[in-house]
């Protein structure tokens, strides 16, 4: 558990916001990609792809981490400048560092093919504990922001996946 | 490199001098949503929040639902500050247009006039570069601090830089408001651009 508290502290948890919405249900999976992440784990909209991508088999009350990843689409950018973060709902049953994750730390980022200056996938680091025993769900709020040279957007993606531990 | 572009773009814009810290504030005469004129000189003797404002802009809907905007300005000018926003977007822009902001103005509860700046002259004059971008103009007519409304660069108070939230605008208030020297007078504002015409 020890490294638990050490892996999680090394995403620099912050405590929770008092002001944030409360997480809202997951949307329908989207479609094609590959490689294609968990049934559920997905969200888009016309500026962006998120996946919530967890790990096969993570072992049963142990650490193990997960990995969001934001892709801009179109004359779109991810904005690195908004904190992104994740916010757990009810329906986990893996444990976090906090009400509120930042996602920023251990990000690997790919710079856009036409303006290699900007992000245009970000994958980041999402620590958890497993359950000690049954399913390992990961649910709750990504908030990431994407711009394109005259507007940005902030966008709160539910995302929800699960697999066995063992 | 879009953002490099864009600041570019935005320096290019911008007067030489930009409204400085401990420098007399640019003076200026806007009319508001209702056509009523607002002379910046004419509140000396006040302090003076000037609000960098676009209700389309989502950082700027964020704070005044979720985050440090809300009923800030109602609090503030119950204590005597005067509480200006201003949106320096042009025509045809993002958060443009009387209507739209009247619809912000009821929906946001905004107690203070919002002020129209279509050509961008007041906004570049003060180097305006968000919104929201926050300007605090102190009694004696000089600028006091300019920056963000607070350091959580999400605009809903969830994400504060070093894990402890900073008001950034109440307590420049509060320090020139006690007689205090103001102790952080210019922080990097965070939003979407200010839509000028060019």
């Amino acid at each position: 558990m020890a490294a638990l508290g050490s892996a999680l502290a090394l995403l620099g948890c912050s405590s929770p916001g008092g002001n944030a919405p409360a997480p809202v249900a997951a949307p329908p999976a989207a479609s094609s990609a590959s490689p294609v992440p968990p049934a559920g784990s997905r969200a888009e909209g016309e500026a962006f792809l998120v996946a919530l991508e967890l790990p096969a088999t993570p072992r049963a009350g142990e650490a193990a981490t997960a990995r969001i990843v934001v892709t801009a689409r179109g004359p779109y950018h991810v904005n690195r400048d908004y904190p992104m973060a994740f916010r757990p709902d009810a329906a986990s049953t893996a444990r976090f560092a906090g009400e509120r994750v930042a996602l920023g730390e251990g990000a690997l980022r790919t710079g856009c093919r036409d303006f290699p200056g900007e992000d245009c996938t970000v994958s980041a680091p999402l620590a958890f504990a497993a359950p000690p025993s049954g399913e390992t769900r990961v649910s709750g709020t990504v908030a990431f922001s994407v711009c394109n040279p005259d507007r940005c957007l902030i966008e709160k993606a539910p995302l929800s996946a699960a697999v066995s531990a063992r | 490199m879009r953002s490099l572009i864009v600041a570019s773009l935005v320096a290019l814009a911008a007067p030489a001098l930009a409204a400085e810290v401990g420098q007399p504030a640019p003076d200026f005469t806007l009319t508001d949503l209702d056509g009523k004129v607002h002379k910046l000189s004419d509140h000396k003797g006040k302090i003076v929040v000037l609000e960098w404002f676009n209700p389309g802009c989502p950082y700027v809907v964020a704070a005044h639902t979720r985050g440090s905007l809300v009923d800030t300005a109602a609090r503030q000018s119950k204590d005597g500050v005067v509480w200006l926003a201003v949106n320096s977007g042009a025509p045809g822009k993002q958060g443009h247009g009387v209507e739209t902001n009247r619809a912000a103005v009821k929906a946001w509860s905004m107690p203070n006039p919002v002020l129209l700046d279509e050509s961008g002259s007041v906004g570049k004059a003060y180097g305006a570069t968000n919104t929201p971008h926050m300007f605090v103009v102190g009694k004696d007519g000089k600028l006091a601090y300019k920056g963000a409304i607070d350091n959580s660069p999400d605009g809903e108070r969830g994400s504060p830089q070093g894990g402890v939230l900073v008001e950034y605008v109440s307590a420049a208030i509060a320090d020139l408001s006690s007689g205090r020297p103001v102790r952080t007078t210019q922080t990097k504002a965070y939003g979407c651009g200010v839509k000028y015409a060019n």
